[in-house]
């Protein structure tokens, strides 16, 4: 017997999906179109470097999920029985088929006077399964490391028998709820640095603000507790089988277990907001999560920035399990 | 268009890197969505969150991207904010 999938709720939801990371990808547009506006004669030395570095990357990569989006949403459209879901049919995980790519190691700036001239050049976008050959092609040309990543992206592109030389017509979009901004009440904790919280009325995450004697800053960071630096197994909240790494903007460490899940060590003095620096800790589909261990908060959201006291130390989410 | 200053050029690298978290944040509510409706088809599921989480050596899941784009937009703007700086005299 076959059982016939209802697709419009699988259809509808990736299509949110897809709505959201073309955001993102309109987000590194609009990013790569500001460079574009630089005056020749600016004398910004990092300009160039840091687009080369940062924001071309974080272009060609928001195409690349973009692209695996739109195939995603392609790969549901498909009807069919419930027999054609298998688990081949959507592909990822296999041994070989995904090499996504690393962060790119941290390169001195180059000190000397340029001008920022740097034009990002544009990438096919819209369209679905289609698209995937340009994208190939802007990806070769655009150097090994981003053929690294963009073949890792390819190779979690979905795929369904007979669906690949097919454009698949567009779900009708509708704009996604702004979860951001939560209706009044529903929100159970809303966490701003340095103010003091009533922990009766805004529950458990409330002892971020009551951890030390006084206010972060009124006393100098001295990390004799934790320095931020600790191997695997010594940081709080993480174990010895998982990976130290270098954070991509130089400002700390990420622990990351063999699972996914993560601890981001954000250094003291690094932002003003934080003196003592603070810590994100990461579920293993490395959404923040909020200091009950299970409730993901926004990461630019107090919520998601875990104070560390002078000391260094910094408590740990309850449930946090590493 | 006016041409910006550096100040302008970050405060728009900025605005991006946080329009991208947002668009982040609402991805992965969206997945989870999805995964919740894909609940009742235990193999569309699980190839799902194969999707989202593959990884292999020290690759990097696919939600782990869609933060990388946020972060790197960021790291732009604090890098060219940081080399202002320096050359302004306010940093050494």
């Amino acid at each position: 017997m076959t059982t016939v999938l209802e697709p419009p709720p699988l259809v509808d939801a990736a299509a949110r999906y897809r709505h959201a990371v073309a955001r993102i990808d309109d987000a590194t547009g609009d990013a790569a179109t500001a460079w574009r506006l630089l005056p020749h004669a600016l004398d910004a030395p990092g300009a160039d470097v840091a687009v080369a570095r940062f924001v071309a990357p974080a272009h060609r990569l928001s195409s690349e999920l973009l692209g695996a989006a739109d195939a995603l949403v392609g790969a549901l459209l498909t009807p069919g029985p419930a027999a054609s879901w298998s688990i081949a049919g959507i592909r990822g995980g296999e041994p070989g088929s995904v090499a996504l790519p690393d962060p790119d190691p941290p390169r001195a700036l180059d000190r000397g006077p340029r001008t920022a001239t740097f034009i990002t050049p544009p990438l096919p976008l819209g369209g679905a399964l289609s698209q995937l050959g340009g994208l190939a092609d802007a990806g070769a040309a655009a150097g090994a490391a981003t053929v690294a990543g963009l073949l890792g992206v390819l190779g979690l592109v979905l795929s369904l028998g007979g669906s690949t030389d097919v454009s698949p017509p567009q779900p009708t979009l509708q704009p996604p709820p702004d979860r951001r901004r939560p209706r009044p009440g529903s929100d159970p904790v809303r966490i701003t640095p340095y103010t003091p919280c009533n922990p009766l009325t805004h529950g458990p995450g409330c002892q971020l603000r009551h951890l030390g004697l006084e206010e972060p800053g009124d006393r100098a960071f001295t990390g004799d507790a934790v320095r931020g630096d600790e191997p695997p197994g010594e940081m709080p909240g993480t174990q010895p089988d998982w990976v130290r790494g270098r954070a991509r903007n130089d400002e700390g460490w990420v622990y990351t277990s063999p699972e996914g899940k993560s601890v981001r060590i954000v250094e003291a003095g690094r932002d003003p907001r934080y003196p003592n620096g603070y810590v994100v800790f990461r579920n293993a589909r490395n959404q923040p999560i909020g200091m009950d261990g299970t409730t993901t908060v926004p990461l630019r959201s107090d919520a998601a920035h875990v104070v560390r006291n002078p000391d260094g130390s910094f408590p740990v989410p309850t449930g946090w399990a590493p | 268009m006016d041409a910006p200053t550096v100040g302008e050029l970050v405060r728009r690298l900025r605005a991006a890197a946080a329009a991208a978290g947002d668009a982040e944040y609402v991805a992965v509510l969206a997945f989870d969505e999805l995964l919740r409706r894909a609940g009742p088809f235990p193999e569309v599921h699980a190839a799902l969150v194969r999707y989202a989480t593959a990884r292999v050596g020290t690759g990097v899941a696919i939600v782990g991207h869609l933060r990388q784009v946020a972060e790197a937009l960021d790291t732009a703007a604090a890098e060219l904010e940081r080399d202002d700086a320096r050359l302004a005299g306010v940093l050494r």
